[in-house]
């Protein structure tokens, strides 16, 4: 059932047996391997159905001064669905070596293996609506976007993105949720103090209020929170602030070590020869499904640089889509518009486009001369305690501080955009396919325009030792035993796959943990 | 300074050593230098002047130590024949960057051999 809590009088209690905050793609996921049980569930969200503007003034917060495309208000929806409202679509998986301690890079290494997802994965692409799915993309070339580069997998790693319709999780499991006699899902509920019990072993209940300013609660055997990234630090902070940290072991751990997946145009690619590109082109399958090919850096080049992960995509340009168009003129001092036109010119694919393009060029209907591509680095950022959400003095209609981010890179991600253009030359150029320009800069200092995903990640990250992680292995929060977080705010480290589909591997695999433990 | 795109396109993007040797534009049978110096040899196809001078001596200034022709001339190939010793310099390049000898010069991201070859070039040009 779902209702409003708008309805509800001053004073109402619900009881039940799971309390899940926040209805976007964890929460989704969650209720619905709990519909249909012999459990009470309670799924509460702080918007409607559809978008509404007041309530998204409650994103409001501040954000350091780098060009941080998406801001806070327009990078997350606060409705049923959440994020997933406006979701692109981008679904890839961990890497084995994202999960484990690099010991090279600091904070790194997740308390559980990739290989205790691999099924989950499998389940999360069903959910997201993938096409045929195999984790490892290089093993499987079946399924890559076109025939492999000869790019020495020991250097640079090719790896797909598949694309999901893209899944609105709002309407696509609506009828689950509403079908499913033993979920509550309570609209307009906003959770603004989470009560721990005398000893702060458990959490001990909910106040909620909702668009009318009437309060309730929640009393619940088990809590998951699963509101986001930033908002999931947001109120876990804001009942430490009012339960003088009673809430975890590490309360300054919370709101730490923000990440997002920053992504950079690093260089150009002058491409004189082969058909390099192809591969990154966005394709469709058989079964229907889009897909892309990225290239990201190995492991053992990783290990060998003393680097993060890293990913490189070539944008296929063309001239009305380049944004940028000015700045490449600049850059290779081009003269007019029309010289520009030609040179992004893109390079047709398949066989037929291929031939037809050679017959242009012979016929002198097109050049000949060499393409230029942008290239761009999605490192992964590497985990930074100083990259953090606090609480403003300042607060949201509901009394709730609002949120200040502080994305704070380092120069080890510089680092890593670097010589992850450095090793894509390499390759570029042993095989004869171009070279390449750096236009970071000799200066080892962050270029000006780095833009994140918004994949927000990392503020309750997961570790067994509760002086290094909000959530332990389960994403329980340490020292409670009745409240776990789901959503990429548990992310240990963040790789350079976008989140979803790891997101709601995560959650399957905790609603099985929530499964066998209250059985 | 700038270079132009005529410039960018001939010494930067025509693939390998044929951004400075390149083969089609002066090349002719009687190319077998005789009593030249390797320097001259190798510098002999660079068809782009200005901007070889310019990538040449920014390898100059980053590589002080190879300031020297002589020192340049030892990690180069050499042949008195035309065709192999393009065919060395090939091969030199795409050792280069399958071991990860690279330079960056102005922003590039080339072999030690294409930025050597620039750099002697530019020596081999002053003293002319």
């Amino acid at each position: 059932m779902i209702t409003d809590a708008n309805d509800l009088p001053n004073g109402h209690l619900v009881n039940t047996d799971i309390c899940i905050i926040g209805a976007g793609v964890a929460g989704i996921t969650l209720a619905r391997e709990f519909a249909n049980s012999d459990l009470q569930l309670t799924l509460l969200e702080s918007g409607g159905l559809s978008h509404e503007p007041a309530v998204q003034t409650l994103y409001e917060g501040e954000y350091n001064a780098r060009d941080y495309r998406f801001d806070l208000t327009t990078s997350r929806l606060r409705y049923f669905g959440g994020t997933s409202n406006h979701w692109a679509g981008n679904c890839m998986t961990l890497q084995d070596a994202d999960f484990e301690q690099r010991d090279w890079v600091q904070h790194s290494g997740w308390p559980i293996r990739k290989s205790e997802l691999t099924d989950y994965y499998h389940q999360a692409a069903k959910i997201c609506e993938l096409g045929r799915y195999q984790l490892d993309a290089y093993n499987n070339p079946g399924i890559l976007p076109g025939p492999l580069t000869p790019y020495d997998n020991k250097r640079l790693w090719q790896d797909v993105m598949q694309s999901s319709p893209p899944t609105r999780f709002g309407t696509r499991y609506r009828e689950d949720i509403m079908q499913a006699d033993n979920i509550l899902t309570l609209l307009h509920a906003n959770v603004i103090d989470i009560r721990p019990n005398e000893a702060a072993t458990s959490v001990h209940e909910l106040s909620v209020v909702n668009d009318v300013g009437k309060k309730f609660v929640v009393k619940a055997r088990y809590y998951i929170l699963a509101c986001g990234g930033i908002e999931n630090a947001r109120l876990l902070l804001h009942a430490n602030q009012q339960h003088q940290n009673r809430l975890g072991r590490t309360p300054d751990l919370i709101g730490r070590f923000y990440m997002d997946h920053p992504f950079v145009w690093a260089g150009v690619f002058v491409e004189t020869s082969g058909d390099s590109t192809t591969y990154f082109q966005r394709r469709k399958t058989n079964s229907g499904k889009y897909i892309r090919g990225v290239v990201g850096i190995s492991p053992d080049m990783q290990r060998q640089h003393g680097i993060a992960n890293s990913s490189i995509a070539i944008t296929p340009l063309s001239y009305l889509a380049a944004k940028r168009v000015e700045e490449l003129k600049e850059l290779v001092d081009l003269d007019t518009d029309k010289q520009m036109h030609r040179l992004l010119t893109e390079r047709p694919t398949g066989r037929i486009g291929r031939w037809l393009d050679r017959l242009r060029v012979r016929l002198g209907w097109r050049s000949s001369e060499p393409r230029l591509h942008l290239v761009f680095v999605r490192p992964e950022q590497v985990p930074n305690p100083d990259s953090r959400i606090t609480l403003t003095n300042k607060l949201d209609r509901l009394g709730v501080p609002k949120v200040r981010v502080d994305w704070t890179l380092t120069e080890f991600d510089r680092r890593t955009m670097d010589k992850t253009l450095q090793i894509f030359a390499q390759e570029t150029g042993r095989l004869g396919y171009g070279r390449i320009k750096n236009i970071l800069g000799d200066e080892p200092v962050l270029p000006e325009k780095i833009r994140g995903g918004p994949h927000h990640m990392g503020t309750t990250r997961m570790h067994d030792d509760p002086e290094q992680g909000v959530v332990d292995r389960d994403s329980k929060l340490h020292g409670l035993d009745n409240f776990y977080i789901a959503g990429s705010s548990v992310f240990t480290t963040s790789g350079y796959a976008m989140p979803t589909l790891t997101i709601v591997a995560l959650t399957l695999r905790l609603a099985d943990h929530l499964k066998q433990k209250i059985r | 300074m700038k270079m132009t795109r005529r410039q960018f396109l001939q010494t930067l993007t025509l693939a390998g050593v044929s951004t400075v040797v390149h083969a089609g534009s002066k090349g002719n049978s009687d190319y077998v230098s005789k009593g030249v110096g390797h320097e001259q040899n190798l510098v002999a196809h660079i068809n782009e002047v200005e901007a070889a001078r310019q990538l040449g001596q920014a390898y100059l200034d980053v590589y002080e130590d190879e300031a020297t022709k002589d020192s340049l001339l030892m990690h180069l190939p050499i042949s008195d024949e035309r065709h192999q010793l393009i065919i060395k310099l090939e091969q030199h390049v795409r050792e280069d960057y399958d071991q990860g000898l690279l330079c960056c010069l102005d922003g590039w991201l080339l072999s030690r051999t294409e930025g050597r070859l620039y750099a002697l070039f530019v020596l081999t040009a002053s003293e002319a």
